[in-house]
């Protein structure tokens, strides 16, 4: 039976980090009655710890409620989206699946750098946003101020825009009635062959990967043979539901639906975001629009700091990869680090975010390599190679030329932060391309950039230069020669193959003088000098010395001394475990991270 | 099986010196004999926790020469009274500015063998920046009346002081040597957390820094040794073979009893520390209660380790035989890596394990590559 789509409400909530989003959400199920507040707070938004300490959603929640409306029975799709340029593309998927956006702004702080990315996505996805000023409740709070700012900045117009307290539930029913006023309800059709959007996925151990979808046209059912465009694979649907937020079966989604579905699909990276998913027989002949496949940007190697602990590590990412598609690894061997795994993620921040999963999660210590980017090695005999591992360079004579993946980097900011920002940009082998004045207080600034100057310290700089006021985002457009090399570190006279790095040649002085210094402040004394340089191919471009440990004894040491002088060196010894014996040389594990964060 | 050593500890001391962490109070003599009435009952006890010989007895502080008059005899005659003595070696700390002639003839009369005497410098500027009650002319003369009353007598130089040049070094070692000192020990200054010269480093006092205090060490051990001096251990340097007999327990896995409030003892495999408490330990004794705040029974490695840790403080170094038949194990099976690692640093002969004199400094580097 078609559905009256007149009564669905597709929609999203975009806001800035502590603006407010879960608390609106949670607010918004109570009044819907649909789950107990104790249960929204246990089951919902933002369930991985992580993402609660960093405020960001990563993984996708879509909530369905009911709510009557003058005598009129709802249906709400609350569909949540990440908040990071990392994940702009689970983000973009999320909002297509939506046809309106709640737009969060905190009535005493105004309109902030980070809401902005995802505002502009939201328009370029055509849907209609709906401005809600939230923390109407604090003394500090500034509506009409707010009001004026979103609509000079953003251009919206925001003079019924709702004024709430998400926390004291002021406001609520208004939000809840301008989504069925102003927001436009689904209009598939029914009858068409499915055509069904996902925006995202997980792993269920009796389900297999379950996939978010939004039903576009069509319908779908359990026991419906259904095909995946992307990978081309054919599966047959286990069951089919909605979101309460406990997924409840239903018989059927159906256009403007929005829920979830199962095949027995054994991966996750067969349940692409992205993809469209249609019926196998008679089903339609051209995807949605849109679908990108999406590809680890960003290389590190990440090894257990006690070596015996490898399987366990192997376990942990083989666990997080059936949730997580985007994620890649693969086993690698370092001289310096001994067995470990080159792991491949979306940017910066999914790496952080599966580095600390697998600490937190798992109960492993880590050692993690400089992140990178993977690089096209042309050699001489014309045969060309993805090197994503520095160690893995052909050597240098072999190499006809390299190149490297360059983004266009779109900024958005404050005039008054242009020429900062185009400093910076220079200085990370940026080329100009645009700027625009969106509106008098903002400025869109285009550069093409190489990605490796992007993951090496550039958001922290962005961020300190602009006093957070500049958002980022940026997508890549391809490969381009570069004039690349390798740098080694050297401690001792070796090569630790775990600190060398591929840099341009114009950087590699700097980035070689300040490795070194940074190691010289990590590396402890030892008893031993110990030299550490960087080279270039033979050169030697920078050195530092550790100077020979000169004491570390205890003076006394008599009766009651004798167990604080036990306990001292059990702490030593303790301290050690997190050290990596380089050569002779004994590296503390944080040696591995530190040397990617200095601005110069 | 060689006799065991006796430590009493005596928390008394007339002021408190600006780096020191260990447990004393400015008591009075009231407290003082409450105190050594307890110490007395629980040494009564002793027989409890050991039966064999005991043949060194070490009265440490604090500032056991601050003690009311014979208290020191009390003591001993309470060791002597319950275990099974014969002391070689007798030793009480003093401080110069509380021994005099008058108790030295106390002490020699209790049967006090060594004085101890806690000079640390003999520059006066420095003294009274540490908080020392004496200055350099009270503690030469406390030394020659130790000497002069026939005691061995062992004096404490202290390293690292603010502004110590390696003429203040010269200076001491030579008065020792002329004077009669046959022992000395040389303490590399350590800031203690919560005592008074912590927070005058957080204030921005600048102690030398530990490549300074380095070659002052290295300087103290050189000038020792022209004038006779030999270290034996990382910070004890004597005469004439004159070793603190005592002190050489602790390094060599002997037993050693310990009295006293928050002092620390071995039997066997077996650690104890008493409360460190003052009041506690005395209300604990009187009401016939338990002063140990932890006994632990070591595991057979954790000896190992101890043994080693210890015996590489010493310049005779480890015993290697001695810990062989003790432990029944090879030591080259069982500490091959570390043997391999420490190469550089060691001398190894089979019988003994020695860190060359020239790495003494970084000792715990290279007992960490064993344990």
């Amino acid at each position: 039976m078609p559905k009256d789509q007149s009564k669905i409400r597709n929609f999203c909530i975009v806001a800035h980090i502590d603006h407010g989003k879960s608390t609106l959400a949670d607010r918004i199920m109570d009044v819907t009655e649909t789950v107990s507040k104790r249960e929204a707070k246990e089951q919902l938004l933002d369930s991985m710890d992580i993402e609660r300490e960093r405020g960001i959603t990563i993984k996708l929640t879509p909530v369905r409620m009911n709510y009557t409306y003058k005598g009129e029975k709802y249906e709400f799709n609350l569909i949540d989206t990440p908040g990071h340029v990392d994940f702009t593309y689970e983000v973009s998927r999320s909002l297509k699946a939506c046809e309106g956006a709640i737009l969060i702004v905190d009535a005493s702080q105004g309109i902030e750098a980070q809401t902005l990315t995802n505002v502009y996505l939201a328009l370029d996805n055509d849907l209609e946003i709906i401005p809600v000023i939230n923390k109407i409740d604090l003394p500090s709070a500034q509506p009409d101020e707010v009001k004026k700012e979103i609509e000079d900045v953003i251009g919206l117009d925001a003079e019924n825009a709702p004024l709430v307290s998400a926390k004291e539930g002021i406001g609520i029913e208004d939000v809840l009635s301008q989504v069925i006023e102003l927001l436009p309800p689904p209009r598939g059709n029914y009858d068409k062959p499915l055509k069904a959007l996902i925006f995202d996925s997980y792993y269920d151990s009796y389900k297999g990967a379950v996939s978010f979808i939004r039903v576009f046209d069509g319908k779908v059912k359990a026991g419906d043979r259904v095909r995946f465009f992307a990978t081309g694979k054919e599966f047959d649907v286990t069951e089919v539901g909605v979101f309460t937020p406990r997924s409840v079966p239903v018989d059927e989604l159906s256009a403007g639906d929005v829920g979830y579905l199962c095949a027995s699909i054994k991966n996750v990276s067969d349940t692409k975001v992205g993809d469209t998913i249609t019926l196998a027989e008679n089903g339609a002949a051209e995807p949605l629009d849109g679908f990108k496949e999406v590809s680890p940007m960003v290389f590190c190697g990440i090894y257990p700091t006690d070596g015996a602990r490898y399987n366990d590590l192997n376990d942990a990412l083989e666990k997080l990869k059936l949730n997580d598609a985007s994620l890649m690894y693969e086993p690698e061997v370092s001289t310096a680090l001994g067995f470990g795994f080159r792991c491949g993620f979306l940017g910066l921040l999914h790496m952080e975010i599966i580095q600390e999963r697998l600490e937190r999660e798992f109960d492993l210590d880590l050692i993690t390599t400089a992140p990178g980017v993977s690089y096209n090695v042309v050699k001489n005999n014309g045969e060309t190679v993805l090197v994503s591992n520095p160690s893995n360079l052909p050597p240098a004579g072999d190499i006809d030329h390299m190149e490297e993946p360059v983004v266009k980097a779109f900024l958005y900011t404050p005039p008054e932060y242009v020429g900062p920002i185009m400093e910076l940009c220079q200085d990370k082998r940026g080329t100009f391309i645009d700027m625009t004045y969106l509106e008098t207080t903002r400025v869109k600034i285009e550069y093409e950039m190489p990605l490796n100057e992007i993951i090496y310290d550039f958001f922290d700089s962005l961020k300190s230069r602009t006093r957070g006021y500049a958002s980022l985002d940026y997508e890549i457009i391809g490969y381009k020669p570069s004039d690349l090399v390798k740098l080694d570190i050297l401690l001792n006279g070796e090569i630790c193959d775990a600190l060398s790095i591929i840099v341009h040649r114009d950087k590699a002085y700097a980035r070689g003088r300040g490795i070194a210094e940074k190691l010289k402040d990590v590396i402890p004394r030892q008893l031993f000098e110990i030299p550490i340089q960087a080279a270039i191919g033979g050169k030697v471009i920078a050195r530092e010395t550790v100077k020979a440990m000169r004491k570390d004894v205890l003076a006394k040491c008599y009766g009651g001394d004798i167990t604080r002088k036990k306990k001292l060196l059990e702490k030593q010894k303790e301290g050690k475990k997190r050290m990596r014996q380089i050569g002779s040389v004994e590296v503390p594990s944080e040696a591995f991270m530190t040397i990617l964060k200095f601005d110069k | 099986m060689s006799a065991a050593g006796v430590y009493v500890h005596i928390p008394f001391c007339r002021s408190k010196c600006r780096y020191c962490d260990f447990i004393s109070v400015c008591g009075n003599e009231d407290l003082q004999r409450r105190y050594i009435d307890a110490l007395i009952k629980e040494i009564n006890t002793g027989r409890k926790i050991f039966d064999g010989d005991v043949d060194t007895l070490y009265i440490g502080g604090g500032t056991p020469s601050c003690l009311f008059g014979g208290a020191v005899r009390m003591i001993a005659d309470a060791v002597r009274d319950t275990f099974s003595c014969s002391f070689r070696e007798f030793t009480v700390e003093c401080n110069p500015d509380t021994f005099d002639k008058e108790k030295a003839l106390e002490l020699k009369a209790a049967g006090v063998s060594r004085i101890s005497l806690g000079v640390q410098s003999f520059d006066d500027g420095v003294l009274k920046e540490i908080g020392r009650r004496h200055d350099s002319r009270t503690a030469k003369a406390a030394v020659k009346i130790a000497v002069d009353s026939g005691f061995d007598v062992s004096a404490d130089l202290m390293l690292g002081l603010k502004g110590q040049t390696e003429r203040d070094i010269d200076d001491f070692v030579s008065f020792m040597s002329d004077n009669g000192v046959e022992h000395i020990s040389a303490y590399m200054l350590k800031v203690e957390e919560g005592t008074p010269l912590a927070a005058d480093v957080k204030n921005g006092l600048i102690l030398p820094s530990d490549d300074d205090v380095a070659k002052l060490y290295d300087h103290a051990c050189k000038t020792l040794r022209k004038a006779r001096f030999e270290r034996y251990e990382t910070s004890n340097f004597c005469k004439n073979g004159k070793r603190c007999i005592h002190n050489m327990k602790y390094w060599t896995m002997c037993d050693y009893l310990a009295f006293g409030v928050a002092a620390h003892g071995k039997t066997g495999k077996r650690r104890y520390f008493n409360v460190s408490d003052i009041g506690e330990y005395i209300t604990s004794i009187e009401n016939n209660t338990h002063v140990y705040k932890t006994e632990e029974d070591m595991t057979t490695d954790d000896e190992i380790s101890e043994y080693i840790m210890l015996g590489l403080r010493l310049d005779d170094g480890l015993d290697v035989a001695e810990l062989e038949t003790h432990f029944g194990i090879k030591f080259k099976d069982k500490f091959g890596q570390g043997l391999k690692k420490a190469a550089p640093y060691v001398g190894y002969d089979g019988k003994s394990l020695k860190i060359k004199p020239e790495y003494a400094l970084v000792a715990n580097s290279v007992i960490n590559m064993f344990i």
